[in-house]
């Protein structure tokens, strides 16, 4: 199998896609704006035409090269070009100020491919474990696996809890409308375009894509301009050392929150940097332009990235946005995500493990030998590329069913993401609900089918148990710990 | 974002019941004769539990501190750019079924691209075909997607 995998990974063909695909992803993460999943959801529509390991292979270097390529901008303009990178726009900028632009860019890079390396590593090791025990699940651990993941929205979204809540079950009531699969009874709409069901790759490009678009139409006239030199971008002794002891913590970090549902690299980012704050010996100098500070939270949001495809590829559940879209590729491909893909798809599986490896490898040669390349995307004017971004929407979102009922669809949802965003109500909670929702609802309703509508099928095996206390943990830990915080401080 | 918070949550809590009536009117389990809950229950739950929340929602943003009136007009234009934008590529979907993917593209571009630039025309139109030829090539004949819609088949 290794020859195999080998094989289809350094097929020249695959290599060029993957490459493309980092360059490309590069620079949409640089450019403020557009972020890793916008990237994949617009350029996801190139990977139709392609074979499973290209497309897949292209979209995971997209992600790679975005989630590091918004470094770029966090460090030269502080305006981060993606959400993951905002953690690095706090030191990073410093360094720009201070002349030392391509100093953190090379720490910034060497340390995002380092924390890609973690994760990928991680993958390797934890996935095929973690597809063998699902293989055990059942409709009633795959039902509580789904309703973990519905849960997790609420932890997710913040202060605004309630606005993410709302919108997660906006999106598990959308996925409901066509034809119900237990009964093959029509809900909702008879319109013969929804009786599959909403197409959700269309609803993630108006989402993520075209919604995006709109944002930067209000500050088209914005203009940023790198005002520093890019200079000696190969790290010094000093910095290999912190990096070196910063970036595989907060790469493994980075992972497990890549892991958990929902939790993208921007938050990957800050958890790391704040774990590197509290393990520094020099904490003060956070904040101030520390190398520290660039390594952490660039190993954390590019750690993220093979964390998110864990449950992804074992489970079928997306670890952050970009992992959902990957669902919908895949899906494209004729492949299931789950633990059959691991039985089924074995040298795909591990092609997509080494592919990984490999994308991070381009992203780290690109990034110390194009950088001052990548620096000039910064300048191509949004007045001409927010209107192209458009109409990549409209044909992306046509090209899956050959459809113009779904660039309709597309629209609305762009508009619909687009009036959310303004009253602060976060859309990826949206996308869990509409993966996650009709998995949730299938095995709830099989697992009553096969006991004969008895509720004990939900607590009968340990990993019904398991997730239960994690369902429990979710919802009220806050709460339990609120508690006994109250509880301590009365006693105090 | 107190107001838009109230008519979001309103929005919500109608849909929610407007939800859970209908699939009141769906076949219940016994029609089935499987214990199995039928189709309304799920979209059911899943709308009263959108009901709860939109309330929670609504309750705390009456309660929010009064707004200060917002005077940036700059914010206004950028608002006002996006609905002029929404109802452009509105009628920009609308007419790609009736003129085709190229001739529609390259009017959406034109007009967008010299709105926002305020450029040389030549320039604009120059941008906007080239564009406009480089994706229809890409994806009619690289990936074999039928963009030939409309009157002219292009």
């Amino acid at each position: 199998m290794l020859i195999q995998v080998l094989q289809s990974a350094l097929e020249p063909m695959v290599l060029l896609y993957m490459a493309l695909g980092v360059a490309a992803g590069i620079c949409i993460g640089a450019l403020p704006g557009l972020t890793a999943t916008m990237g994949v959801a617009l350029l996801l529509p190139l990977t139709f035409g392609m074979d499973a390991e290209s497309g897949i292979l292209m979209l995971l270097g997209i992600y790679v090269g975005a989630i590091y390529g918004g470094s770029i901008s966090a460090i030269l303009l502080h305006t981060p070009g993606t959400p993951a990178s905002a953690a690095t726009a706090i030191d990073g900028y410093e360094f720009s100020k201070r002349g030392e632009a391509g100093r953190a860019l090379g720490i910034s890079t060497i340390s995002s491919y380092i924390g890609g390396l973690v994760s990928v590593l991680c993958l390797w090791l934890i996935s095929p474990q973690l597809a063998k025990l699902a293989l055990k699940f059942s409709s009633a651990e795959f039902f509580l696996l789904a309703f973990f993941g519905l849960c997790i929205i609420a932890n997710i979204s913040g202060k605004d809890m309630e606005k993410g809540l709302i919108c997660g079950l906006l999106g598990i009531l959308v996925a409901t409308i066509g034809i119900d699969s237990v009964t093959s009874y029509i809900r909702f709409s008879h319109n013969v375009n929804l009786l599959s069901g909403v197409p959700y790759i269309p609803v993630m490009i108006g989402l993520f894509a075209m919604s995006q678009g709109f944002e930067s139409i209000e500050t088209i006239y914005d203009k940023d301009e790198v005002n520093c030199k890019v200079t000696k971008i190969l790290p010094h002794k000093e910095d290999w050392k912190v990096i070196l002891r910063t970036a595989p913590i907060t790469g493994l970090i980075g992972t497990f929150i890549g892991i958990i549902p929902g939790a993208g690299a921007d938050i990957g980012s800050f958890v790391g940097y704040n774990t590197a704050r509290s393990l520094s010996k020099t904490p003060e100098e956070f904040g101030k332009g520390s190398p520290e500070a660039v390594a952490a939270s660039e190993g954390g949001n590019n750690g993220v990235t093979g964390g998110a495809m864990i449950p992804m590829l074992t489970l079928g559940v997306p670890g952050d946005a970009v992992a959902a879209i990957m669902i919908g590729a895949l899906t494209i491909q004729g492949l299931t995500p789950g633990p059959m893909l691991f039985q089924n798809n074995k040298v795909l599986v591990y092609t997509i493990f080494f592919g990984m490896f490999i994308a991070n490898t381009f992203m780290l040669l690109m990034g110390l030998s194009c950088i001052r390349l990548f620096t000039k995307v910064l300048s191509v004017p949004k007045t001409v590329l927010t209107p192209i971004i458009f109409v990549l929407c409209v044909i992306g979102s046509f090209a899956m069913r050959n459809n113009l009922f779904d660039v309709g669809v597309m629209l609305v949802s762009g508009i619909v993401g687009y009036l959310l965003s303004k009253i602060k109500v976060p859309t990826s909670p949206a996308i869990l609900g509409l993966i996650l929702g009709p998995m949730a609802e299938k095995n709830f309703r099989t697992a009553l089918l096969k006991s004969g509508g008895s509720v004990n099928v939900f607590f009968n095996t340990p990993i019904c148990w398991f997730f239960l206390i994690l369902i429990f943990i979710t919802l009220f830990g806050k709460h339990i710990k609120g508690f006994f915080l109250s509880f301590n401080k009365q006693k105090g | 974002m107190k107001k838009g918070n109230i008519v979001f949550s309103l929005i919500c809590i109608v849909l929610g019941l407007y939800i859970i009536i209908v699939t009141m009117g769906y076949p219940k389990a016994a029609v089935y004769g499987t214990g199995v809950p039928g189709p309304g229950m799920w979209p059911g739950i899943i709308a009263g539990c959108l009901v709860v929340v939109s309330m929670v929602l609504l309750i705390k943003s009456i309660r929010m501190p009064k707004e200060v009136a917002e005077k940036v007009s700059e914010r206004m234009n950028g608002s006002k750019r996006v609905l002029i934008t929404m109802i452009g590529l509105v009628a920009y979907v609308a007419l790609l079924n009736i003129l085709g993917f190229i001739i529609s593209t390259v009017v959406m571009l034109f007009a967008f691209i010299q709105w926002f630039s305020r450029g040389k025309i030549w320039e604009s139109m120059l941008i906007s075909v080239v564009t406009t030829l480089f994706i229809y090539c890409v994806f009619r004949f690289l990936l074999n997607v039928p963009v030939n819609f409309g009157l002219f088949y292009f």
